[in-house]
């Protein structure tokens, strides 16, 4: 079945460390990625990130750390030790892109904030009924869409 | 028995087949070994679409017992 989903761009697949500088230096070693260094703190995620890619313009893998001991991660990161935690699609509505997950079954983990690692456009969380967390990012910030 | 807490009755139920319901008042995260993570989400959905209200899931942390969950929706519920 295609239809909404076909509109989903993969945009990066999140892995959940405890420390991020340590963890970038392993994946610079184990998959020759590039990483530039640069870390976001995001105080409405209550995370900080770092992007690598395996070579340049590949999809990224995004590095999350807890910024809090209630950070959204800080129980993963506790009871699975991190890891694999989520793929992220670009979308070109939040709203509707939920609606139409939820009306397939997702689950609304959070609902859609502001994201510092994306100048401001909005990420939302969904949980699929395979048990995938996805991450969805507005393709432009809420206030400049049309 | 107020309705909100029967339809949060049935909410639990709903999430948490296998907990009797004379135990369902008294249940916290910690009694409920099936209250895990995934169990958090599905409940805040479920109790969100029972009741028509949005539930902060800023909050559900400190959703951790029916009480607390009771006493979240009478809040809600009030202000809507």
């Amino acid at each position: 079945m295609t239809g909404e989903i076909s509109k989903l761009c993969l945009h990066h697949v999140g892995i959940v460390v405890s420390d991020i500088a340590a963890a970038a230096e392993g994946f610079i070693r184990s998959l020759s990625a590039g990483w530039d260094g640069r870390i976001y703190e995001d105080p409405f995620q209550k995370v900080k990130v770092t992007f690598l890619a395996a070579c340049p313009g590949d999809t990224p893998i995004e590095l999350v750390e807890p910024a809090a001991d209630d950070s959204p991660v800080t129980r993963f990161l506790r009871e699975k030790g991190g890891g694999l935690h989520h793929v992220c699609y670009q979308v070109a509505n939040l709203e509707e892109q939920m609606a139409e997950m939820k009306s397939r079954g997702s689950l609304i983990v959070r609902r859609p904030k502001p994201a510092v690692a994306f100048q401001g456009r909005r990420i939302a969380w969904m949980l699929t009924p395979e048990k995938l967390l996805v991450e969805l990012l507005e393709r432009q910030r809420g206030d400049e869409a049309i | 028995m107020d309705a909100i807490r029967d339809r949060l009755v049935t909410c639990f139920q709903t999430v948490f087949p296998d907990l009797p319901e004379a135990e369902i008042p008294a249940a916290t995260q910690a009694s409920v070994a099936a209250w895990d993570s995934v169990a958090v989400i599905t409940l805040a959905n479920v109790v969100e679409d029972e009741f028509g209200i949005q539930v902060d899931f800023d909050l559900l942390a400190e959703l951790d017992s029916f009480g607390r969950f009771h006493e979240y929706l009478c809040r809600e519920m009030q202000v809507s």
